[in-house]
């Protein structure tokens, strides 16, 4: 065990820092539409430029080639900058792109990481359905085969960035007597193809993340198939954990900077009587639980990597999801909190309309990519060995 | 960066757990012969300290992996007393009286007292033990004093079965040692009792996966409800952030980072929580059996109680977390 950094990692370190120093834009990212593409393609391009994109991504498709320890410092470092984060890109650079280099065939990887890299291609995941949501298995969207095509009919649902997206990773059934986990392929869809259709979802925070999709008769090559096909279940898993995992270690940072925030809006903010509100023994407890908290989480992200280095594996990944979303979701209800009567306007003040809607769109965390109840199962049997539920 | 335990940090734990398993209670909150005898002879005494002080040049992250197996054990016994008397006999110079401790010939007691304050005072496995580290928070100070027998006035019936209590008289005590930093013993203490009580939060995960998986009830496994799997989850969630945050923070104060202080105060605070609610949870898991003395579950729970009010409560946690 060490903390450390060895010669070679506080060089590298240095030399992130010194770039983020000079490259992060001093404008915020703006909250939706149009404009917010152009500021994440914006930064993506410049992180590419700057030789930072793909930082673990193989030199050959672009990336850095460089260690897993150097891409965890590197996700340090831009959260401890502030820089922004993948936006609109956290699909092709958290899964998609990582997918396609374990699985996909050689065109595939010179079409997409590269430009994935250079902040190109907007990706989204077609994983849930109107039906199978928690369970995901269940999931209905078929592929038929017609020549050297597969024709999709079906529709997705939480697709997440779909109308802003140029690809999509979609999972559907292409072998129809199969059950389950089997007879699930993986396929790379442009969302310009005909017989899509694309209804936007508002949240209630208001906001427009995520859509419905609709195929009707989409065509697609089969050379589009990432893995063989009725193996897309394995396909669509094979570094969700792992991804979770690296990227946590420079959420966890962002979260802990949150709180940070947090305290310091309570030590300047006052109750009715002026005295601070960190004065009340019970908020300065509930905020002490939060950095604990925190650091824990970020001890647990970093034991998981560290295994993951040492023994190619670990199954304490599944671990860190619900524990994240659930504390995230805890920060962000604290600073609601201290908001007191300023929260009920959400554009009253700047810290309110920071919170308020940050606070509304934290219920997703512990609902997307899984819901707490799903992961808690995985855990029960997978880590646990308890039997199913 | 790496906190993934070494091939001999792997052993240590797994040497531990060899020492302690299947032990019988000395009783009173006496550790067995054999264990402590055990224990010396292994170095778990002497592991932290310098090789020129006679010890074996671990660091607090090596005792911390010790200090685990201990804790999840429930095991009785003062060891943490006594790795903590020899540190401060070692500072002071007193080398006969660190090498008795490392040796595991003399056993140390301990009491939380300002140095020069209240009197008499609650101390902890003074039975048995040859002197007392009286730890003053405020100050803070360290100090090691003499017991003997008659200067204990009552015995007192313990909460926790891993521990004596007594009442000492400390007017005419000798002083034998005095820290003079004081504020590292405590910090090093306030990492190992986090070790223990990740511990104990590790082994009340294991003990309700274990029994979710045998215990049949409306024809099933009651690992198989949710009501049961989930709180295992969740146990194990806790369990495995608490030793990771331990490590966390043995190896900030082990390479003096700047940000030592706060990581340790989290690693307490994370893993007092995480004991308190694993230890409280596993007993109604078990059900009935689980409220019965017979079973170790109250064990596991009373331990986590009496290392929540060891060093560094809540209020110091509180202000060494929100340190701006």
């Amino acid at each position: 065990m060490r903390l450390e950094l060895n010669a070679r990692e506080r060089e590298f370190r240095d030399r992130a820092a010194d770039w983020l120093v000079k490259n992060v834009p001093a404008q915020a990212r703006p909250p939706s539409g149009p404009d917010l593409v152009a500021f994440d393609r914006e930064w993506q391009l410049r992180q590419y430029d700057g030789g930072w994109a793909g930082v673990s991504w193989p030199r050959e498709y672009g990336g850095a080639g460089l260690s897993l320890t150097e891409q965890i410092l590197w996700y340090e470092q831009c959260a401890l900058f502030d820089a922004p984060e993948p936006g609109v890109f956290s699909i092709a650079l958290g899964h998609a792109g990582p997918t396609l280099i374990v699985e996909g065939t050689e065109e595939q990887k010179h079409r997409h990481l590269g430009p994935i890299l250079r902040g190109e291609q907007v990706w989204a995941q077609g994983f849930s359905e109107p039906g199978a949501g928690s369970d995901l298995a269940g999931l209905r969207t078929r592929a038929q085969l017609d020549g050297d095509e597969l024709v999709v009919r079906g529709s997705k649902i939480w697709t997440t960035r779909a109308h802003l997206s140029d690809w999509q990773e979609l999972l559907v059934r292409t072998e129809p007597g199969a059950r389950r986990h089997r007879g699930l392929s993986f396929l790379i869809v442009p969302m310009d193809s005909p017989g899509i259709d694309i209804r936007p979802i508002v949240t209630m925070d208001g906001d427009t993340p995520f859509a419905e999709v609709f195929y009707d008769d989409v065509r697609v090559p089969v050379t589009n198939l990432v893995g063989r096909r009725g193996d897309g279940w394995k396909v669509a898993m094979t570094t969700l954990g792992f991804e979770r995992g690296t990227m946590t270690l420079g959420s966890v940072i962002r979260l802990r900077r949150l709180i940070e925030r947090v305290r310091v809006l309570a030590g300047e903010r006052c109750d009715r009587r002026g005295r601070p509100l960190l004065a009340d023994g019970e908020t300065a407890a509930r905020l002490a639980d939060l950095e604990s908290e925190a650091v824990a989480l970020y001890a647990l992200a970093l034991a998981f990597v560290s295994e993951v280095v040492h023994t190619g594996r670990s199954a304490s990944g599944t671990l860190i999801r619900p524990f994240f979303a659930e504390l995230s979701q805890r920060v962000k209800r604290t600073a609601a909190d201290l908001l007191g009567r300023e929260g009920l306007s959400v554009d009253g003040s700047r810290q309110a309309a920071e919170i308020v809607p940050s606070y509304l769109y934290s219920f997703g965390h512990t609902i997307g990519t899984g819901t707490s109840e799903v992961q808690r199962n995985v855990i029960a049997e997978r880590v646990l060995g308890l039997p199913r539920a | 960066m790496d906190l993934y335990p070494s091939q001999e940090q792997r052993d240590l734990a797994s040497a531990v757990r060899e020492v302690l398993a299947g032990r019988a209670s000395g009783g009173g909150g006496a550790a067995p012969e054999r264990v402590w005898r055990a224990a010396a002879a292994q170095g778990w005494f002497a592991l932290g300290l310098a090789g020129a002080d006679g010890g074996l040049d671990g660091t607090l992250a090596d005792e911390a992996q010790v200090f685990a197996g201990i804790g999840a054990a429930a095991a009785e016994g003062p060891f943490l007393a006594t790795v903590l008397a020899a540190r401060v006999a070692v500072a002071a110079g007193r080398r006969e009286l660190a090498e008795a401790l490392t040796s595991g010939t003399l056993r140390a007691a301990h009491a939380f007292a300002p140095l020069d304050g209240s009197d008499p005072v609650q101390a902890y496995d003074a039975r048995g033990a040859g002197v007392l580290l009286l730890i003053d928070e405020e100050r803070p100070g360290a100090r090691l004093v003499e017991v003997p027998g008659s200067a204990i006035v009552a015995d007192l019936s313990s909460m926790d079965p891993a521990v004596s209590v007594a009442r000492l008289r400390l007017d005419r005590a000798r002083v034998l040692a005095e820290a003079a930093d004081a504020g590292t013993v405590v910090s090093r203490a306030s990492v190992l009792v986090s070790a223990m009580l990740a511990g104990v939060a590790a082994a009340a995960t294991q003990a309700s996966v274990e029994y979710a998986k045998l215990r049949e009830q409306f024809g099933r496994p009651i690992g198989a409800f949710q009501a049961i799997s989930h709180r295992c989850a969740e146990m194990a969630i806790r369990s495995a952030a608490a030793a990771a945050v331990v490590d966390l923070a043995a190896v900030s104060v082990d390479e003096c980072r700047a940000d030592a202080p706060r990581r340790v105060a989290a690693a307490r605070r994370f893993t007092e929580s995480a004991a308190l609610e694993n230890a409280r949870v596993n007993i109604q898991n078990h059900g009935a059996i689980g409220f019965t003395w017979e079973h170790d579950a109250h064990r596991l729970l009373k331990r986590a109680w009496f290392l929540a009010l060891s060093v560094q409560p809540r209020d110091a946690q509180t202000a060494a977390l929100l340190a701006g």
